[in-house]
C-alpha cells in the first residue's frame, strides 16, 4: 500500500468508524431483531421465527393502510410544497434583488420546531373552535364552523394534517428552488426570447430543463423527509381518529412502545427503511441523473 | 434582409449612468457593420439595445423601416450570436438549431429541411445527435451561428462571438463568419474589443468610447484619415505613437529634434498652412518609422532604443523620443514597460539596432498625423 493510500485511509478512518458505530450498527441489530419474537420489556428472551415477521407485515391490512396513508399525505405535501415553493422562487427570482426581505420573511418557518407548527395548526383546525372554519364562515363559504370537521373526519384528516406540513416547508422548496433559479445563465433565457419563445415557452424549454437537479433533490430531500413524518402528526392527532391518521413511522412506533413488539416493529422499519433507499435511489436515476448526462 | 438605422439613441440606467449618448447612424442592407471600442464604451449594450434585450432610454430605432423601440425580441425579426454561445445544454444540436423555427411554428417536415441544410452548410452534420457538451469550443460556435442562420432573419447580431476560442481557431472562425455574411447577405452587425476582427471583418466600422460614437467608416478610412486621436490610437498594431510637437512655417519641432514637412501635408490639411510655432499633436504609426541607417529619408530623428522585439518578419522596437509622450485615452492599452513611455516603431528585420542604442529613425513624414491638442480632433 502506497503511503498516498495509508494516508487517505487514515483519514477516513475517523468516519468510517463513526458511521460503522451510529449507523451500520443500529441497522444490523434492527435487521437481527427482526428474525425474532422479541418483546420489548424482556429483550433478552427471544424466539427465533425466521422471516415471519415480515409475512406478518406484509399481509396486516392495518399495516397496507398506514403505508396507503402515508403515500397519501406525502403525495399531497410535497406537490402542494413543490407548487408553492417553485412558484414563491419564480416570484423572487422575477423581482431579484428586491426579493431579499421577502425571502427572509418567506423563510421564517423554517425555523419553527415541527412540535410548535403541529400544535399551531391544531389550534386553527379543531372541530368547532378552530380559527379556519369561523373564517370560512365568515367569507360565506360554509354556514356553520361545525360543517368541515378537518381533524375528525376520517377521510379528509390525512390531508388536513398535512397543511402543517406544507405550511412549515414550502420555504424550504422556496430557497432552494430561488438558488436554482439564479444559477441558471441569464444569456439562455435572453436567447429564447430572441428565439421567439415567450414566457411559458421559455419557462417550459429553458428553466424548467434547467432546474432538473433541483427539482430532483427537492423530491428526494422533501419526498423522504415527508414519508417519515412522525411529530407533526402525532401533535394534532396522535393518529386517529380510529387509525385514520396512522402513518407509517407512527404504526411503527405504536406497535414498538404501545404492544411491546420490538420484532414485527423492527421487520417493519426495515422494510421501511429499503423503500426509502429505492425510492431516493429511483429518483437519483430518473432525474438527477439524466439531468447530468 | 433589412437596413437599420439608428437616430439619437440613449441609453440611461436607473442610478443615472449615461452609458449611450445620441448615437445616430444607418447600416444599409446586407452591410457588416462591427462595433469596436475598449471595454465599458457600450458598444454591447448598442447591440443589446438593437436586439431588444435592453430598453432605449430615448431616440428612435428602426429595422426595416419599421420602428421597433417597444417592440419585442421576438418580433424583431433578428437572430443572435452570444459571447457565451447560449445553447441549450439539455437539447441537442439538431434541437438546438430548430428552436426557433419550432417557436415560429413551422411544420416537422420544413424544420428538418431546415436544420439538415444549415448543419450542411456549417459542417455540423455528423454532431446533430450529440448535446453541446460533448463539443469543441469551435463546433459549439458553429451550433450558435446554425441557430441564427436557420431562421433567415432580416439581421444577425453578434456579441463578442469569437472570443471564447483560441487565437488559431479564431482567425479560421474569422474568415468563415465573413464569408457566410457574404453568401447570405444578411445585415449583420458585430462587436468586438478587436481591432483587428473589426478591420478584417467589417464593410464599415463604428468606433465607440465611453458611450459616444467616435467615427463610423470603411476600414481603410479609419485607418488613414481617423477624426480624433482615440480612433486614430485605437486602429492599428501596434498604437500610433503621440507627441506634443511644435510646428512653424515647414518644420517640425519634435523634441530636439527638428525635420521639415513635405508640402503634400499641407495640401492635404490646409489648416496647416501658415503656422507660427504652433503647438499641436503628431502622431506617427510604427510602420512610418524605419531604421535610417538602411531606409534614409529626408525626416529623420534620434531615439534612444529601450528594447528590440525580434518577430521574424520585422522587428519591434521600442524607442525613448525626447518629446512629451500623448495618452490616446484607451483604458485598455497596456501600460509600458517601466515609467518611460516609449513609442515603438516597425523596423525591417535586417536593422541591426540593438537595446541601449541611440538609433537614427526615419520618419515618413509624409505619413504623419496631426491633432489639436485641446479638442483631441485631427487637423485638416
Amino acid at each position: 500500500m502506497s503511503s498516498e493510500n495509508r494516508f487517505v485511509l487514515g483519514m477516513l478512518m475517523p468516519a468510517a468508524l463513526f458511521l460503522g458505530l451510529l449507523v451500520a450498527y443500529p441497522i444490523c441489530l434492527l435487521i437481527y431483531n427482526s428474525l425474532f419474537a422479541v418483546k420489548t420489556i424482556a429483550p433478552d428472551v427471544r424466539e427465533w421465527v425466521g422471516l415471519a415477521n415480515y409475512v406478518n407485515a406484509l399481509t396486516s391490512p392495518r399495516i397496507a393502510e398506514s403505508a396507503a396513508r402515508t403515500i397519501k399525505y406525502s403525495v399531497f405535501a410535497l406537490a402542494f410544497e413543490f407548487l408553492f415553493g417553485f412558484c414563491a422562487a419564480l416570484l423572487f427570482n422575477a423581482i431579484a434583488d428586491k426579493s431579499r426581505l421577502h425571502r427572509t420573511v418567506f423563510a421564517l418557518p423554517l425555523m419553527v420546531p415541527p412540535i410548535v407548527a403541529g400544535l399551531l395548526w391544531r389550534f386553527l383546525l379543531i372541530g368547532n373552535i378552530g380559527i379556519l372554519n369561523y373564517g370560512l364562515v365568515a367569507i360565506g363559504l360554509i354556514r356553520d364552523p361545525g360543517d368541515i370537521q378537518w381533524l375528525s373526519d376520517q377521510d379528509l384528516v390525512i390531508y388536513s394534517v398535512a397543511f402543517a406540513d406544507i405550511w412549515l416547508t414550502t420555504s424550504f422548496v422556496a430557497l432552494v428552488s430561488y438558488a436554482g433559479l439564479t444559477n441558471i445563465p441569464k444569456d439562455l433565457i435572453e436567447a429564447a426570447r430572441i428565439d421567439g419563445a415567450n414566457a411559458l415557452r421559455r419557462f417550459w424549454h429553458v428553466t424548467l430543463p434547467m432546474m432538473r437537479p433541483v427539482i430532483a433533490v427537492v423530491v428526494i430531500v422533501r419526498g423522504v423527509d415527508a414519508a417519515k413524518t412522525f411529530d407533526l402528526i402525532w401533535i394534532q392527532t396522535q393518529g386517529g381518529p380510529a387509525h385514520s391518521s396512522e402513518v407509517f413511522s407512527m404504526n411503527i412506533y405504536q406497535r414498538m412502545v404501545r404492544y411491546g413488539d420490538l420484532g414485527s416493529a423492527s421487520a417493519s422499519a426495515t422494510l421501511f427503511l429499503f423503500v426509502m433507499i429505492l425510492l431516493a435511489a429511483l429518483a437519483y436515476w430518473k432525474i438527477w441523473r439524466s439531468a447530468h448526462d | 434582409m433589412a437596413e437599420i438605422s439608428l437616430n439619437k439613441i440613449n441609453k440611461i440606467y436607473g442610478d443615472n449612468f449615461h452609458a449611450i449618448h445620441d448615437l445616430t447612424f444607418d447600416i444599409k442592407d446586407g452591410e457588416f457593420m462591427v462595433f469596436v471600442g475598449p471595454s465599458g464604451c457600450g458598444k454591447s449594450t448598442a447591440l443589446r439595445m438593437i436586439a431588444g434585450l435592453e430598453s432605449i432610454s430615448s431616440g428612435e430605432l428602426r429595422i426595416g423601416g419599421r420602428i421597433v423601440n417597444d417592440v419585442d425580441p421576438k418580433d424583431r425579426d433578428i437572430a443572435m450570436v452570444f459571447q457565451s454561445y447560449a445553447l441549450y445544454p439539455h437539447k441537442t444540436v439538431r434541437e438546438n438549431i430548430a428552436f426557433p423555427l419550432l417557436m415560429a411554428g413551422l411544420d416537422k417536415a420544413e424544420i428538418a429541411a431546415r436544420v439538415e441544410a444549415a448543419a450542411r452548410t456549417l459542417e455540423l452534420t455528423p454532431h446533430l445527435d450529440r448535446k453541446p457538451a460533448h463539443l469543441s469550443g469551435g463546433q459549439r460556435q458553429r451550433v450558435a451561428m446554425g441557430r441564427a442562420i436557420v431562421r433567415q432573419p432580416a439581421a444577425f447580431l453578434m456579441d463578442e462571438p469569437l472570443s471564447n476560442l483560441d487565437a488559431k481557431l479564431r482567425v479560421q472562425m474569422r474568415a468563415e463568419i465573413a464569408s457566410l455574411q457574404r453568401n447570405l447577405k444578411v445585415t449583420t452587425i458585430y462587436v468586438t474589443h478587436d481591432q483587428v476582427e473589426a478591420m478584417t471583418m467589417g464593410d464599415r466600422v463604428a468606433v465607440l468610447k465611453g458611450g459616444v460614437l467616435q467615427q463610423v467608416d470603411t476600414p481603410q478610412n479609419l485607418y488613414s484619415r481617423p477624426v480624433n486621436m482615440f480612433v486614430a490610437a485605437f486602429i492599428g498594431s501596434p498604437s500610433m505613437n503621440l507627441y506634443e510637437a511644435t510646428l512653424d512655417g515647414t518644420e517640425l519641432k519634435l523634441g530636439s529634434n527638428t525635420f521639415n514637412i513635405p508640402a503634400s501635408v499641407f495640401a492635404q490639411r490646409p489648416s496647416l498652412n501658415g503656422a507660427i510655432r504652433r503647438h499641436l499633436v503628431v502622431g506617427i504609426r510604427p510602420e512610418h518609422m524605419n531604421d535610417a541607417t538602411l531606409h534614409p529619408a529626408s525626416a529623420e530623428i534620434k531615439a534612444h532604443v529601450k528594447l528590440v522585439e525580434a518577430l521574424g518578419s520585422e522587428a519591434m522596437v521600442h524607442l525613448v523620443i525626447d518629446a512629451p509622450w500623448i495618452d490616446a485615452g484607451d483604458p485598455d492599452a497596456a501600460s509600458d514597460i517601466g515609467h518611460e513611455r516609449t513609442a515603438v516603431a516597425r523596423f525591417s528585420p535586417k536593422s541591426s539596432v540593438r537595446a541601449d542604442d541611440n538609433a537614427r529613425v526615419a520618419i515618413a513624414a509624409e505619413e504623419l498625423h496631426f491633432f489639436d491638442p485641446q479638442t483631441r480632433k485631427s487637423l485638416w
